[in-house]
């Protein structure tokens, strides 16, 4: 269960800049969430629901928002994306397989709802 | 009532990991040692191919050491120690090696006496994939036993690997493994994928993977 560490992570980093911002209470907390990554958003919920119990992070609400596989063209410049499910690393304007994955691993905190 | 605000952040969830490989990865520079991220299913056969690697590495100048993770036991570490190489074991109730378990592994190892450090990880296709440890390389191995679709499967691992091990292709022939059919499906995956097909009981192919190690130096 790799959500654990995750999880962990995103709560240490929401009670910083929670503190940061001398939040009495978090309300929300959006994520962005490539589609490459193999993070259950349900895990990471119930997780955050237990280890922020003590904190003022309780029952925050969780968003995740995924963001798109993307890759780049080194041959034609192209950026195209690829659905997780047909993942193919192959441009589809020019048909080269030098392509760079651009997009698609990224897991971060976007924005928190606090008072 | 206080007011409810939203506030921007846009920082990077696990970054700790992250910045701590990267100091692996420092640390390994410095002391110009090279490291390998093994990672496959259980079973897949990480020590034995490690068991023939340093077969062949005897014979070379490479000074290698393994940091060997596995969930409960010492039974993968025994089997290496009659190579007399340096052996750090980690016993964790986890699903992957993390850049902090990597990092206090080195602590234990003499990185001064050592060209090559191979991390075998925990057996698992999911967890290993994203978490950067400070390696050169990720190495995937997949026996032939587990089936040919397992790269459409566990996209992110093929993803994130530089090279990949097709194991027991000595098998092949009792199973319904299709050899080329793996092969496609791991390039559509990652075109640029370095595959070997290897044979750790008959020693198939080893070569070319350790000659392989050479150019990770």
């Amino acid at each position: 269960m790799h959500e654990l560490a995750a999880t962990e992570s995103l709560l240490e980093l929401v009670l910083k800049h929670a503190r940061e911002h001398q939040a009495q209470k978090v309300l929300r907390v959006a994520i962005r969430k490539g589609e490459l990554n193999d993070y259950v958003d349900e895990t990471i919920r119930w997780l955050f629901d237990t280890l922020s119990a003590e904190t003022i992070a309780a029952g925050a609400e969780l968003e995740f928002e995924p963001l798109p596989i993307v890759f780049s063209c080194r041959k034609c410049g192209r950026k195209f994306h690829v659905q997780r499910q047909f993942f193919e690393a192959q441009c589809d304007g020019c048909g080269s397989v030098e392509v760079e994955l651009i997009g698609g691993r990224e897991f971060y905190l976007d924005t928190m709802d606090i008072e | 009532m206080s007011e409810i605000k939203t506030v921007r952040i846009m920082e990077k969830i696990s970054g700790a990991n992250d910045v701590i490989a990267a100091e692996n990865q420092e640390r390994l520079q410095q002391a110009d040692v090279g490291m390998l991220n093994l990672m496959s299913s259980p079973g897949a056969g990480k020590t034995t191919l490690l068991e023939r690697t340093f077969e062949q590495l005897a014979g070379k100048s490479i000074r290698a050491a393994v940091i060997e993770g596995d969930v409960e036991t010492s039974h993968d570490a025994e089997r290496l120690q009659r190579f007399g190489i340096p052996l750090v074991q980690i016993n964790a109730p986890t699903c992957y090696l993390s850049a902090p378990m990597i990092s206090r592994a080195l602590d234990q190892l003499d990185l001064a006496q050592l060209d090559l450090i191979f991390i075998e990880n925990i057996g698992n296709l999911i967890c290993p994939a994203g978490a950067k440890t400070g390696e050169d390389a990720k190495v995937m191995l997949l026996s032939a036993t587990e089936g040919h679709e397992k790269p459409l499967k566990y996209p992110r691992m093929f993803v994130e690997c530089q090279a990949l091990i097709i194991n027991k292709i000595d098998l092949i022939p009792y199973t319904n493994f299709d050899l080329q059919q793996a092969e496609a499906n791991a390039r559509k995956i990652n075109p640029a994928l370095k595959i070997f097909r290897v044979s750790s009981t008959t020693g198939e192919g080893i070569e070319d993977w350790v000659e392989y190690l050479t150019t990770v130096l």
